[in-house]
C-alpha cells in the first residue's frame, strides 16, 4: 500500500532526525561537564618563592623540602668544603615522585624506581629520563629568593642572576 | 567493498547488536510489559507526565551532584571556600551548581504539584494504596534532600536555617533533645552536622530515593494508570501505547523541562552567599527554602509544640488517607475530603504567601556569579532552544506517525518480530 510505504519512509527519516538531534544536545551537554570534570585551566606555580632565614638554615651536608606552590623543592646545602646552597624542584623527571637528599651517598635518591642524581641535577643511574630541574636562587637581606625563571629573581634588577650566594647564616 | 559497507550501515549494526543481546538475555517479559501497559486519553492527560518530569529531575540531580561532588569538601574550614572555587574558579562551576540548586527547586515543585493532582485525583484508592505510601514516601525524602542540601554550602543563611530547623524537633517531650543531637551530630550545628549532612544528602538519601522510586515506578507499570475519580470510562477517548507513543510525548516535555532548568541556571544563577560564623548574630529576616515557609510562619504563629504537633498529625493523615477514604475505594467520590483538602491548600498558599511577603533577604545572596559574558550565555541558550524545539518537532512528528501506524493496525516495521509473536 502506498500510504504505507510513504509511512514507514517518514518514520525512518525522522528517527534519522531525532538522532542528530540528541547528538547535537548530548554535545552541548557534554561540552560544560567534560571542560567542568577535566579542569583544563593552567595553574602556573607562582613567579618565585620567599624564604625566611631560619626557613633554610641548613647544616652542610644535609636537605630539606619545602613548597614552591603546589611543587615541592629540595634545598640542599653542600658538604664542606663547598658549603653552597642549591633547590631542585623535587619532582623525579621519571614519574613524578618525590626525590630527596640521601647525605651518605651525597646524592638524591627516587625510592619509586631507584633513580639517582648527582648534585648538580645530572641524572647517575636509573629510568629518569631527564635531569632534575634546578631553581634559580639568590640571598636579599638574609632571605633566600627561588623562582624557576631567572627573570622572576627580582623584578627591579633581572639582571641579578643565579646563586648570588651570601654566607649561610649561623 | 560495497558488500562490505553494507554490514556497517548503523541499521545492520544496530540490529546485529540488538541480536547479540537477545542471545544473552531474555528481555522478552520486560518487552511484554512495556507494550501491554497504555495510558488512557481523556481531558486530564496531562497528569500522567508529572511523575515523569520528576524522575527526570531527580536524574539530573543526581548527575549534577555527582559532578559538584568532584570538588565539594564537606568540612567547616572548607566548604564554603570549595563553594565559592566551584563557582568562580573552576570551568563551567557556576553553571553545574545552578542547575543543581534550581534544579532542586523545580524537583519539590514538581513531586508536591503530582502529590496534590493525585491527591485530588483520588489515585490513592484501592488497588493502589501501596503506590500512594511509597509516593508520600518519595515526597519526604525529596524535602529530607532539599533541607541536607541547603546546609553544605555553609552560609550565614544555611547555618542558621538547619539551626533552626534541627531545633524544631527538640520541643518534643522525651525524645526531643535526642533527635536533635542526632540530627546535629553533637549539641550544635558543627563540622560534624555538615559532614552528616553530606552522607546523608549524597549516599542515603538518593539511594534510598532510587530504590522507592524503582518500586514505585514498578508498581505504575504493573497496575498501570488510574482515571480520576468520576471521570466515566466511555470519557476515554483513546488507549495510547505507553511504549512508545506516551514515552515519546513525554520526552517532549523532559525536553522543554531541561531546556527551562538551564536557562534558569544561566539567567539567575545562585550566589555564593556569606560565611556561616557561629560567633556571629544572626541576620534579620532569616527564611528557609521556599518549600519550608509555611511551616516556618505557621510556627511563628503557634507555641512550638502544637506546631509540631499538628505538623506531624496532618503529615500522617495525608500518609493514611487512602485507608481514611472509605467511600474513594468504593470509586464514590467523597466531597468532604475535597473541601478538607482545598482548605488544606488554601491554609498553604496563604501562610507561603505571608511568609514570603515577610521583609527578609533572598534565600541566596546577591552575589551573582556568571561564568560567562551575558552575551555569550544568551547565543548559547538561543542555539539550545532551537536544537530543542528541532527535536520536539521531530518527536510530535514521530508521535503522529507511529498513532498512524497504529489505527491502521500495521505494526511499525522495527518491533522485534519476538514481541510481536508474543502478543498474538
Amino acid at each position: 500500500m502506498r500510504l504505507d510505504e510513504s509511512c514507514v519512509a517518514r518514520r525512518r527519516f525522522l528517527c534519522g532526525l531525532l538522532g542528530g538531534g540528541a547528538t547535537a544536545l548530548g554535545a552541548a551537554v557534554a561540552a560544560p561537564a567534560v571542560s567542568y570534570v577535566g579542569n583544563f585551566r593552567r595553574q602556573p606555580p607562582p613567579p618565585r618563592l620567599e624564604l625566611a632565614a631560619d626557613e633554610f638554615a641548613l647544616p652542610p651536608g644535609s636537605g630539606k623540602l619545602v613548597m614552591y606552590g603546589p611543587i615541592p623543592a629540595l634545598l640542599i646545602r653542600m658538604p664542606e668544603p663547598d658549603g653552597r646552597l642549591k633547590a631542585f624542584v623535587a619532582t623525579c623527571t621519571h614519574l613524578d615522585c618525590t626525590v630527596s637528599y640521601q647525605p651518605d651517598q651525597n646524592r638524591i635518591f627516587c625510592a619509586c624506581h631507584e633513580g639517582c642524581f648527582d648534585l648538580d641535577g645530572q641524572v647517575l643511574s636509573g629510568p629518569p629520563p631527564r635531569p632534575l630541574r634546578e631553581f634559580y636562587t639568590r640571598h636579599e637581606a638574609g632571605r633566600l629568593i627561588l623562582a624557576l625563571e631567572k627573570e622572576n629573581l627580582s623584578q627591579e634588577n633581572p639582571e641579578k642572576g643565579k646563586l648570588e650566594e651570601t654566607a649561610p647564616p649561623s | 567493498m560495497k558488500k562490505l559497507l553494507r554490514h556497517l550501515e548503523p541499521e545492520r549494526l544496530g540490529s546485529a547488536a540488538a541480536a547479540w543481546f537477545r542471545e544473552r538475555i531474555d528481555a522478552g517479559p520486560l518487552l511484554r510489559l512495556l507494550d501491554r501497559k497504555t495510558v488512557p486519553a481523556h481531558r486530564y492527560s496531562w497528569i500522567y507526565v508529572l511523575g515523569g518530569a520528576a524522575l527526570l529531575l531527580f536524574a539530573l540531580q543526581v548527575a549534577s551532584g555527582s559532578l559538584l561532588m568532584l570538588y565539594y569538601q564537606p568540612t567547616e574550614a572548607a566548604a564554603h571556600e570549595s563553594v565559592r572555587k566551584i563557582a568562580t574558579e573552576i570551568p563551567s562551576g557556576w553553571l553545574i551548581r545552578s542547575v543543581h540548586a534550581w534544579g532542586a527547586d523545580l524537583f519539590i515543585a514538581c513531586v508536591a504539584l503530582h502529590f496534590l493532582v493525585k491527591l485530588f485525583a483520588r489515585a490513592y484508592r484501592k488497588p493502589r494504596e501501596m503506590t500512594w505510601f511509597s509516593g508520600m514516601l518519595l515526597l519526604g525524602l525529596a524535602l529530607a534532600a532539599g533541607f541536607s542540601g541547603y546546609l553544605l554550602p555553609w552560609t550565614e543563611l544555611s547555618y542558621f536555617a538547619t539551626l533552626v530547623g534541627t531545633q524544631i524537633p527538640g520541643t518534643l517531650p522525651v525524645v526531643g533533645d535526642w533527635i536533635v543531637h542526632f540530627l546535629r551530630g553533637g549539641d550544635q550545628v558543627s563540622g560534624d552536622t555538615i559532614t552528616r549532612f553530606y552522607a546523608l544528602h549524597v549516599m542515603f538519601l538518593p539511594l534510598l530515593t532510587a530504590a522507592v522510586m524503582a518500586g514505585h515506578t514498578a508498581l505504575i507499570q504493573v497496575q498501570g494508570m488510574s482515571l480520576p475519580i468520576g471521570l466515566p470510562e466511555e470519557r476515554v477517548r483513546d488507549r495510547r501505547p505507553f511504549f512508545t507513543e506516551f514515552l515519546l510525548s513525554e520526552c517532549c516535555l523532559w525536553l522543554l523541562l531541561f531546556g527551562t532548568l538551564v536557562s534558569l541556571a544561566c539567567l539567575l544563577p545562585v550566589g555564593i552567599g556569606v560565611k556561616a560564623d557561629p560567633l556571629k548574630a544572626a541576620p534579620a529576616g532569616i527564611k528557609p527554602e521556599w518549600y519550608f515557609l509555611f511551616m516556618f510562619q505557621t510556627l511563628k504563629c503557634l507555641p512550638e509544640l502544637l506546631g509540631v504537633l499538628l505538623f506531624a498529625l496532618g503529615g500522617l493523615f495525608l500518609f493514611l488517607v487512602p485507608l481514611v477514604d472509605r467511600r474513594a475505594s468504593r470509586n464514590q467520590r467523597s466531597p468532604a475530603l475535597t473541601w478538607l483538602f482545598v482548605m488544606l491548600v488554601a491554609y498553604a498558599l496563604v501562610f507561603q504567601t505571608l511568609a514570603a511577603r515577610a521583609p527578609g533577604g533572598p534565600s541566596h545572596s546577591a552575589e551573582v556569579v556568571r561564568g560567562a559574558p551575558l552575551a555569550g550565555t544568551l547565543v548559547s541558550l538561543a542555539l539550545l532552544w532551537t536544537v530543542i524545539g528541532f527535536l520536539v518537532y521531530a518527536l510530535v512528528q514521530l508521535v503522529r506517525v507511529n498513532r498512524r501506524f497504529r489505527q491502521m493496525s500495521v505494526r511499525p516495521p522495527d518491533r522485534p518480530k519476538q514481541q510481536a509473536a508474543a502478543e498474538e
